[in-house]
């Protein structure tokens, strides 16, 4: 685990690469983050309605989608086709007694998890469905932060990042001299 | 008191003067979530899977990518420029 832990920092990952490449991995990652510090507290200023904030947004959805392209070239740990049915064998082990026989704690941890986000999930479908004051949606909720400038900027500042992770995480890194 | 309608059941409402009956049900799966990422993050993910784990699992081929980052685009679009 702790092996695990040290091997996903960045400086590990940069020392995996060859050097030019590390040095240009680290330079892009301190411009991307200033980049996005400022775009958000730009975004902050800006109005839901504006076609300011529908431009900029949009542009970081269209270049997050276009680096996710770039970026996982020949860097996916897995092919779609086993992804599924790796996820396929999964579910279905879930129904065989001899998962839960030997790692019961770790099933029941995939279930629960699977519960607490069907939960979530059908709970704001059935606040959106109704649309009632009484049941307020997740967005409602969302909401009452992104109305202001800094409450914006900052989930701006978050939904970059989970966006820089999903792009860029969890790749499998090319062998050194080979990048 | 006030009433209200969940799931086509009506739901008898609330204690708290001014919280509502769906603010009390996030509340609720707020502190299970909570809950859930301390037990997670306490066990370790051997024992069982934590949210890292679980969003691995997604970025571990390109279909389980797509659909993270469609639901991300789709979450920031929805967020900052459709809610107020």
């Amino acid at each position: 685990m702790q092996q695990r832990r040290r091997s996903d920092t960045i400086w590990a990952m940069t020392e995996r690469l060859s050097p030019p490449v590390g040095w240009l991995a680290l330079t892009g990652l301190a411009v991307s983050t200033v980049g996005g510090v400022v775009l958000a507290v730009w975004e902050g200023a800006q109005q839901r309605q504006t076609a300011a904030a529908h431009w900029s947004v949009g542009l970081v959805i269209v270049l997050g989608l276009a680096a996710a392209v770039v970026v996982g070239r020949r860097s996916q740990r897995l092919r779609s086709v086993d992804w599924l049915r790796q996820a396929g064998r999964g579910i279905r082990s879930l129904g065989d007694s001899e998962p839960w026989r030997v790692r019961p704690a770790y099933i029941a941890g995939v279930v629960a998890w699977v519960m607490l986000v069907a939960a979530i999930a059908a709970w704001d479908l059935n606040s959106f469905a109704h649309q009632s004051h009484y049941l307020p949606t997740l967005s409602y909720f969302a909401g009452k932060v992104t109305r202001y400038r800094w409450g914006r900027s900052a989930v701006f500042a978050g939904w970059l990042a989970v966006g820089a992770y999903l792009v860029a995480g969890w790749r499998r890194l090319p062998r050194r001299g080979t990048a | 008191m006030t009433t209200s309608v969940a799931l086509g059941v009506v739901v008898p409402g609330v204690v708290v003067p001014g919280v509502v009956v769906g603010a009390v049900v996030w509340a609720v799966l707020a502190g299970l979530v909570v809950l859930w990422l301390a037990v997670t993050t306490v066990a370790g993910p051997r024992r069982l899977p934590g949210l890292v784990d679980v969003v691995r699992f997604f970025l571990g081929s390109w279909l389980g990518r797509a659909l993270t980052l469609a639901a991300w685009g789709g979450a920031g679009w929805h967020l900052f420029c459709q809610r107020p």
